[in-house]
């Protein structure tokens, strides 16, 4: 098991952005290739938006078809609070329903709320 | 009009909120947490959500963070809606429909759970409902709804009956500009702000 200390890695311990949640996936595509298990370690780390989540973990569940269980047989934490934990699970979850969706080539907008933005 | 304040450049450039509390708008906690995961494939709503998050992270590590009854109960109907329009395809919510497959659809029933379980944390944790002493029973009879929708006029209400250091709504819904000169508007929406602007009502 390869442990992938989160923060060292992308060099912020704010995980706010899409790019930088992009950027983790590649590290742990790249990690499982050649591991079965990729420990993430998030010492240090101040706060997780739900956007670096998504691009992080929703899009690697979304690619390989993952659902919360196929997820955590790859994947550990540590040193991550409990809620954001809980957070990235919805993340995953949504995830998962929306590949199904695509799968069965359902309009993705006749499911999704449109942008609620301004 | 309210007193806007730009609130990427306030906490950009580390100055100080003019009040030593602030609520959040149901808007912007739906940004925050997105619990649909719309941002997902969704660079421009990416991109709002992250300011969002920046904003309120760094806001709620220096001053008080609050919501209103309001605000959870118009949470919740976004949380209902949406999940059963999301899981099932129908556009419209069927509350009969609803009920049999939270109890009856194993799928549908854990995802559900997983949404309360963050719905209870959003206004317990991160934005705690404060009691404010707003006049509930004459809210629906005083509120125009030529001008405003009853949640911005409801939550304006509440937050204009607490003390003047917690006046200050943080929301980007444009509405609320309108309203009254009684508090702050903390905003990440450049329309409002640029509205603000050009009538010498942008406070930062």
């Amino acid at each position: 098991m390869k442990t992938l200390k989160v923060i060292f890695a992308l060099e912020t311990a704010h995980l706010l952005t899409a790019e930088k949640g992009s950027a983790l996936l590649q590290l742990v595509k790249s990690e499982l290739n050649s591991e079965d298990i990729v420990e993430l370690d998030f010492s240090g780390y101040e706060f997780i938006s739900s956007s670096f989540i998504n691009s992080a973990f929703g899009d690697l569940c979304l690619e390989n078809r993952w659902d919360i269980q196929d997820f955590y047989s790859r994947i550990k934490f540590s040193c991550i609070d409990k809620d954001d934990i809980d957070d990235i699970e919805l993340a995953i979850f949504n995830a998962k329903h929306r590949r199904e969706l695509m799968d069965s080539g359902k309009n993705l907008s006749d499911y999704y709320p449109p942008s609620y933005a301004y | 009009m309210a007193k806007v304040i730009d609130a990427e450049k306030l906490v950009k450039s580390k100055m100080k909120l003019p009040t030593e509390a602030f609520f959040v708008d149901t808007n912007i906690i739906i940004l925050y947490k997105d619990p649909f995961s719309t941002s997902l494939k969704n660079d421009e709503l990416s991109r709002i959500s992250e300011k969002v998050s920046f904003v309120t992270e760094y806001l709620k590590a220096n001053y008080k963070a609050y919501s209103t009854i309001y605000s959870a109960i118009e949470y919740y109907k976004h949380l209902q809606h949406n999940y059963f329009t999301i899981q099932t395809g129908d556009k419209f919510l069927n509350t009969s429909k609803f009920k049999k497959l939270k109890t009856e659809n194993e799928i549908f029933k854990d995802g559900w759970r997983r949404h309360m379980d963050l719905f209870r944390k959003v206004f317990y944790k991160n934005f705690p409902i404060i009691n404010t002493g707003e006049d509930k029973s004459n809210l629906i009879y005083q509120f125009d709804s030529e001008v405003m929708d009853f949640g911005d006029y409801a939550i304006w209400k509440a937050v204009a009956s607490y003390k003047d250091t917690y006046r200050c709504i943080f929301s980007n819904d444009s509405d609320l500009y309108n309203i009254s000169d009684d508090f702050y508007l903390l905003t990440t929406n450049p329309r409002i702000i640029t509205v603000a602007q050009s009538n010498g009502k942008l406070f930062i």
